[in-house]
């Protein structure tokens, strides 16, 4: 009896259990289904984010390296001489488009090097692993495959096309023209066992015209100071350049020159005036002691080619080269800123005994340093003078551009807005900005400034342009001159004021821009240090300091400029002691490359270059598909 | 001796009337517990079905053609939305008809493009297709493609599109595009509170079932960010329109937002609703837009 009593309590006691246990076990199950669920849901929606941000990544992409890989494209393959970049095949004279099967032949030439291109530096580089988990990656296709893969079923890409733009009137039209290649882009987002995908289909849409030579730090069409077979321009440990370097002809290194930008030349043999006028037979570069390498057998490779002989190491720091640029021909006329000075300028018949630029108050006063490096007050007015024989003409304007004239004693609206050129029909004898104070002062810091920070303005002659004083921004981009350090590396100039307006360029089509020096008159020649913020050209001669081998053993200082220069022959600046390195004659040269010019601010009315780039791109989304199961 | 003799039925009575208030009084939570629970479940489970049903609407919605809404094959609504996908090549070239005014485009049945695709490629992705046509003013046509040819000979880039069933109804302008497209409208049934997607001439699919309702509205924007909500899009000839004016104010249609609800019953027979809202931005760009599709002729 007592047996079957303790039985019965025991039986409860596991009929107890069980069924806590049954409960307990079928909860848990629930709750981890519910967890698994929701773990699911979570991922599926993170990678469909992951996803999207990858074609968020695809996007800038677009806007980034691949614009610059086509922009390297269209410099080679648009027409300089058509009235079209692309589509130039069966165009009539008179069409107000180009011929548009034309233009499709002409972009998928484009699509297929872009494509190459692209995948090239973008297949092995475009995953990415965002810190919430999962990865990502993209495909742009703008031809069939892309990174070994075909397109997408049930996608397919048409052919390119002209969408908006007016044909050129000649090979120095500026005209813009937009085109436009279909394109498609697959984003997939993964993480762990899951994945998903969205597919965009749009047309990258890009402007191409004809950017200014103001993007140039130096460019030369003969790298060579002459039409002299022997003389040899090299450059050396002294060089700097922190902007873009461009030669139709060849460069030539010695020790460890450095640049900041990009370096391009065409590879020229023989550069003539519009065009190669021979072979491109020197694609490569000339190193100290051992002579001329073509760029497909530099050691270690052709992006940073280094030769050690006994004269040392020759190797050029290079930040971006191109042996294969396109040749890039200087303008053939200056007719455009000779109507641009009639149409809204000041155009002047014959040679100018003076030009004068000043920034300065409505009484006419220079500014003065405000001892932090700025001047004071601030300048209501650009005043020009322009002094023929004995006669000077001024001129002032103000903010609103209004141009006035100052008429027996009175300034008179002219009642046009002046559109910044000055054109010269002849010679400048000097240009110049407003006298240090004091005049014989050697520090540039003492030259008030010659442009009013509103002031953009170019001055373009027929003949030679001689400079023989300081011509400052009231509101420079830069401040300094890229530095060599104690151990071989370059501190960059600071350059950070690049939302300044005022803006400088020096043209002259048959003549040299020239920096005064050794003339008799103390009024022709720059004071030391001069100090010239602008961009100078000269389509046939040479940017040099005159007589640079003359009056030795009164060296001048630097020429300290801050823009570019851009010549048919690389022109010299002065003479050095080659043992011990010391300045002889003429100036040093200390260049700042004015990082404005390669974001599209230009000196008015600026020669531009006679083939295209890309000027702008904008990405379109027809529309897209996003893995929805 | 109790020990020897076990309990006393009195013993046994007392430890069985303690075990069972025990008992009721676990029995009792567990039950609670599995309210609680099976309530929680099915508000889970409710919102869960209406953020998947929200988030292919949305989805799908975002894919839209150039942000267009169309009436087809359901007028757009307050229970019902169409648009359209891309279904294939984007951005073919339309080339003029003639070098004059192009008088002859309007109301054809053929339409030429330019393309860098072989006969058998446009071909496949073009005939027997629904194709868009869209201009630059943003008017476009729903064409069906029928047969393709290539003109100019074996290498040419020019082919001619052939739609003999319904003709051409919008202008050329200079940037006149076809894309290959299909319809996808997706409509509420109050009655069996299923969602229905349709896609193409298919037949409608059941997107999700047991929903309680489905309401679209329709944001159009003053200039200035003024919203408008409505219950449908505006018309223009019958078509809803993109852009169009509410008061003589220009207004942009900029997003469509949904609520869609759904009821779920507990373990108890309580039914509990809930409802998910979301908003989809109509995407378009400057140059590309579908302010209306109109119907070809």
């Amino acid at each position: 009896m007592a047996r079957r009593n303790q039985g019965i309590a025991m039986l409860y006691a596991l009929l107890l259990m069980v069924v806590v246990v049954g409960v307990g076990a079928l909860m848990f199950a629930r709750t981890v289904a519910e967890i698994q669920h929701s773990g699911d849901d979570a991922a599926i929606v993170q990678t469909l984010l992951v996803a999207r941000g990858a074609a968020n990544l695809g996007g800038q992409v677009l806007q980034g390296a691949v614009r610059q890989e086509l922009h390297e494209i269209v410099e080679t393959r648009s027409s300089t001489t058509g009235r079209w970049s692309f589509g130039n095949t069966g165009s009539s004279a008179s069409s107000p488009v180009p011929n548009a099967t034309s233009v499709v032949n002409d972009l998928n030439g484009v699509a297929q090097v872009l494509q190459a291109s692209i995948d090239s530096i973008l297949c092995s580089s475009t995953d990415f692993s965002p810190s919430t988990g999962g990865s990502g990656r993209f495909v742009v296709y703008f031809t069939g495959t892309a990174c070994g893969a075909p397109l997408p079923s049930g996608v397919s890409l048409p052919g390119g096309r002209f969408v908006e733009g007016n044909p050129r009137g000649g090979a120095s039209s500026a005209a813009e023209q937009t085109y436009a290649i279909p394109f498609v882009m697959v984003a997939e987002g993964s993480l762990g066992q899951y994945r998903r995908n969205v597919v965009i289909q749009g047309e990258y849409r890009f402007t191409v015209g004809r950017g200014s030579f103001a993007k140039y730090a130096l460019f030369t069409n003969v790298h060579r100071m002459n039409a002299n077979q022997n003389s040899e321009v090299w450059f050396t440990e002294d060089t700097l350049f922190d902007g873009p370097v461009h030669t139709n002809n060849f460069f030539r290194f010695f020790r460890n020159p450095w640049f900041g930008g990009k370096v391009t030349s065409a590879g020229c043999g023989d550069p003539g005036d519009t065009d190669c006028d021979g072979s491109f037979n020197r694609r490569g570069a000339e190193f100290f002691g051992e002579g001329f390498v073509r760029w497909q057998d530099m050691r270690p490779d052709s992006d940073n080619p280094s030769y050690t002989n006994g004269s040392g190491t020759h190797a050029p720091s290079l930040a971006e080269v191109d042996w294969e640029a396109a040749f890039v021909a200087l303008p053939e006329n200056n007719q455009d800123q000779e109507q641009a000075a009639r149409d809204g300028g000041i155009r002047v018949n014959g040679d100018v005994s003076q030009l004068r630029l000043y920034a300065a108050d409505a009484a006419g006063n220079p500014l003065v340093p405000d001892g932090n490096g700025g001047f004071t007050p601030t300048a209501t007015y650009q005043y020009i003078e322009v002094l023929r024989g004995s006669t000077t003409t001024r001129y002032r304007y103000g903010p609103d551009l209004i141009l006035h004239q100052l008429q027996s004693g009175q300034w008179v609206s002219l009642n046009r807005q002046f559109n910044g050129v000055i054109y010269v029909d002849g010679d400048i004898e000097r240009l110049t900005g407003p006298a240090r104070s004091p005049s014989n002062s050697s520090d540039p810091r003492r030259a008030p400034p010659a442009l009013a920070r509103f002031a953009q303005i170019t001055i373009a002659a027929d003949d030679d342009i001689r400079i023989t004083g300081d011509l400052k921004y009231e509101d420079p981009p830069c401040s300094g001159v890229p530095t060599r350090n104690a151990d071989g590396t370059v501190t960059p100039a600071t350059c950070d004021n690049l939302d300044a307006v005022n803006v400088l360029g020096i043209y002259t089509q048959d003549g040299d821009v020239l920096i005064g020096h050794n003339n008799s008159q103390s009024s022709y020649n720059a004071p030391r240090n001069v100090t010239i913020h602008g961009v100078l050209m000269t389509s046939s001669g040479r940017v040099e300091v005159e007589d640079y081998d003359q009056d030795r053993n009164d060296p001048k200082g630097a020429v300290n400029l801050m823009g570019g220069i851009i010549e048919y022959y690389y022109g010299a600046f002065g003479t050095f002691n080659s043992a011990t390195g010391n300045q002889v004659s003429g100036y040093d040269r200390k260049f700042t490359y004015d990082q404005r010019m390669s974001m599209g601010i230009e000196p008015p009315f600026f020669p531009t270059v006679t083939h295209d780039g890309v000027k702008d791109v904008i990405v379109f989304s027809y529309g897209q598909r996003e893995q929805v199961y | 001796m109790r020990r020897d003799n076990g309990l006393t039925l009195l013993e046994i009575l007392i430890a069985l009337v303690v075990f069972g208030v025990v008992a009721a009084v676990a029995t009792s939570g567990v039950a609670n517990v599995l309210r609680l629970q099976a309530t929680n479940e099915a508000v889970t489970s409710a919102q869960a079905k209406l953020r998947r049903v929200t988030e292919v609407f949305t989805q799908e919605l975002r894919s839209a053609v150039l942000g267009g809404v169309t009436n087809a094959p359901y007028a757009s609504g307050p229970n019902q939305i169409s648009f359209l996908l891309l279904d294939g090549g984007a951005g073919y070239q339309v080339l003029p008809h003639d070098s004059g005014n192009n008088d002859s485009f309007k109301n054809a049945t053929n339409v030429d493009i330019a393309t860098s695709g072989s006969l058998s490629e446009v071909r496949a992705d073009l005939v027997d297709s629904d194709v868009l046509m869209v201009n630059d003013n943003g008017d476009a046509v729903i064409l069906t493609i029928t047969g393709v040819s290539q003109t100019g000979g074996p290498n040419s880039r020019k082919f001619n599109l052939t739609h003999p069933a319904c003709a051409n109804t919008i202008d050329f302008t200079r940037n006149t595009l076809i894309m290959s497209v299909k319809t996808l409208g997706i409509s509420y049934d109050p009655v069996t509170g299923d969602l229905f997607q349709q896609v193409g001439g298919e037949d409608p699919e059941v997107l999700a079932f047991g929903l309680d309702g489905l309401d679209l509205e329709y944001v159009y924007q003053e200039a200035d960010g003024t919203p408008h909500v409505l219950a449908s899009p505006l018309l223009e000839n019958g078509s809803p329109s993109r852009e169009s004016q509410i008061g003589g104010t220009p207004v942009t249609l900029a997003r469509v937002q949904m609520t869609v609800a759904s009821s779920e019953r507990t373990f108890g027979g309580r039914e509990l609703s809930r409802s998910y809202t979301g908003q989809v931005e109509m995407s378009s760009n400057p140059s590309f837009r579908i302010n209306r599709v109109v119907a070809c002729g």
